[in-house]
């Protein structure tokens, strides 16, 4: 199932980069949503995910004459949103602030699960999952989202994070560790 | 992914463990029937480490399912992908014109290359014309399609031709006009007027339009533009339900207009549901993109990409968009009507207009929802018993007027 979709995005790939804007539209549709949420895991800027995102599709088409086959374009895809992310960042100079995104990081949560129908007992945990999540660092946040949510391997991971394999696991050890700890701070159906 | 089973003990793992191994990672996030199976066996198994994998497992489903809902971002992407493609067209204008300075300057005999002009989106610019003339012209002639028996081309007052076909076929050219296989031409006057195609219920009929424009035309339905398109737009008004292919022209953007929605569009694909009669009115995109405008409310301005529908509740005045499966909603162009939870009165209409006959539906059975597909090209009588056999309703034919009562 993997590499049927790895197929079907090579495929799109090529349509787009030989000239099809049906091709380019269906790699939007297929892949921005994804790349949203995974902005959102590491920033709370809505706006600034979504920048970011225009940036790489903007980008692409401009280019799509000179690029090359890729061999996973998710991943690809991926590693431009975080690079269109953090040079927009870079140019207006802003810093993250860990404690200030955690902080609204919580509060972006909760607007969102407003428009979700979920059981109550869904909701509350939902609600924990967020309060856990906020007590990571971004870097954690970004690596439990791409593990979990994005189901990549660590090589995979190394990639768009742009680090070494043994910085990855090690990364992904200490947030796991982490969302362990935190588990029993938030009354979270564990027992011991 | 892993067509075997792993051989772990995994009574042994931690909670840390259960959240590090890729086959209890993609069972929690991509369960299939030998992963659920194996996670139950070993549920039963009472191991000692149930509620580490409790816990495990609750953590990475919520986590998981919390990423998916994102309701907020589905319509943030919409208008994204808009604005992606206004300004990629942007930068591909200045593209363009910075190659007609070269050429001038040059002054050399260059050869024509055609430049791969994309189209995509007009800006929203969008000039509201003191004088809206397509509108006046469909308010000054309206159509009563109950008493139309042939297919109606109006080319000026003083011109109309009736096409006998069930199935017609109108081509516009340049200077003039071919209609079905009749080969008969009819050519242009030189004055600038407003045509308009009348398809009574029972028949269909494609429409060429001048600018290459191809729209499938369904049963009951009127459909109102000027020959030639002059001007910076190309307007149509619709009154019925169209499936339509826009010709690409980046200068000229195209815009399908309707009793209460506005379709804005250039090469794109998508259908048109609007029969003035109707409550519901519904937009559905196949290919390319459009952007919808409620004529109520100017403002309303909704992005639609391909698979989604825009659908407008006349009577409550407002209109949402969902994704939908293309086929059901185009299908009536291929002689197939597909329909799912359908109420039983809709149905029926859709039918009675199809086919040019009149079906009364009882009200007690109005709202019974109903799913099916159908093949237009059976006779009415068969398809109606056939949906007498599914459905709890009794057929009868007077007068030659069907009536739908409660069995």
């Amino acid at each position: 199932m993997h590499t049927e979709n790895n197929i079907q995005d090579a495929t799109l790939w090529m349509d787009f980069i030989s000239g099809s804007e049906e091709a380019y539209a269906a790699i939007y549709k297929k892949h921005s949503t994804q790349m949203y949420v995974y902005g959102l895991s590491y920033t709370s800027d809505s706006e600034l995910v979504e920048d970011g995102i225009q940036d790489v599709f903007m980008k692409i088409f401009e280019r799509r004459k000179t690029l090359k086959p890729v061999h996973n374009l998710r991943i690809y895809l991926f590693v431009c949103l975080r690079n269109s992310i953090n040079t927009i960042l870079a140019k207006q100079k802003i810093k993250l602030d860990r404690s200030i995104d955690d902080i609204s990081y919580i509060a972006d949560d909760v607007a969102i699960e407003d428009h979700i129908t979920h059981t109550e007992s869904d909701q509350l945990l939902q609600q924990q999952i967020s309060r856990i999540l906020s007590l990571l660092t971004l870097r954690q946040r970004e690596v439990v989202h791409l593990r979990f949510i994005e189901s990549m391997e660590i090589k995979e991971i190394s990639l768009v994070m742009n680090m070494n394999y043994q910085s990855v696991q090690n990364l992904l050890q200490r947030s796991i560790k982490k969302i362990k700890e935190n588990l029993a701070l938030f009354d979270f159906p564990w027992e011991k | 992914m892993d067509v075997q089973l792993p051989e772990k003990d995994y009574a042994l793992y931690t909670f840390e463990a259960f959240l590090q191994d890729d086959f209890f990672l993609s069972s929690m996030t991509h369960p299939d029937e030998r992963s659920i199976a194996f996670w139950n066996d070993f549920q039963q198994t009472n191991p000692a480490n149930l509620s580490a994998f409790n816990a495990a497992r609750a953590f990475l489903q919520s986590y998981y399912m919390r990423s998916q809902h994102n309701p907020v971002a589905h319509e943030k992407l919409s208008s994204l992908w808009c604005s992606i493609l206004e300004n990629t067209k942007k930068k591909n204008e200045k593209a363009h014109a910075r190659k007609r300075l070269y050429l001038r300057i040059g002054a050399v005999a260059a050869c024509v290359t055609t430049l791969l002009v994309a189209s995509f989106f007009f800006t929203s610019r969008l000039s509201e014309r003191m004088d809206d003339s397509l509108m006046v012209f469909v308010q000054q002639n309206p159509v009563q399609i109950d008493n139309l028996f042939e297919t109606q081309l109006t080319l000026s007052t003083d011109r109309v031709v009736q096409v006998k076909e069930r199935e017609s076929e109108i081509v516009y050219g340049v200077e003039e006009i071919k209609v079905s296989t009749t080969q008969e031409s009819l050519t242009r006057e030189k004055r600038f007027a407003f045509n308009q195609l009348a398809v009574p219920k029972g028949k269909r009929a494609t429409l060429t339009l001048s600018d290459g424009t191809l729209l499938c035309v369904n049963a009951g339905s009127v459909v109102s533009y000027p020959w030639p398109f002059t001007g910076e737009k190309r307007e149509i008004y619709v009154d019925g339900e169209i499936f339509i292919r826009v010709a690409k022209d980046i200068d000229k953007p195209f815009i399908v207009r309707t009793s209460d929605v506005d379709v804005h569009v250039t090469g794109t694909e998508f259908n048109v549901l609007a029969y003035e009669e109707d409550r519901e009115k519904r937009i559905v995109l196949a290919n390319g993109a459009v952007k919808v405008r409620s004529r109520k409310d100017k403002a309303h301005e909704l992005v639609l990409i391909p698979s989604q529908m825009y659908c407008y509740d006349k009577q409550k005045g407002k209109g949402y968009v969902s994704t939908v499966e293309l086929d059901k909603h185009i299908a009536w162009k291929e002689g197939a009507y597909l329909f799912e939870s359908e109420r039983l009165d809709v149905v029926m209409r859709r039918l009675s207009r199809y086919y040019g006959e009149k079906i009364i539906c009882n009200t007690e059975i109005a709202d019974m929802r109903c799913s099916g597909r159908m093949n237009l090209d059976e006779n009415l009588l068969d398809i109606l018993n056939g949906l007498a056999f599914s459905f709890p309703i009794h057929v009868t034919c007077e007068n030659n007027i069907y009536l739908i009562t409660s069995r």
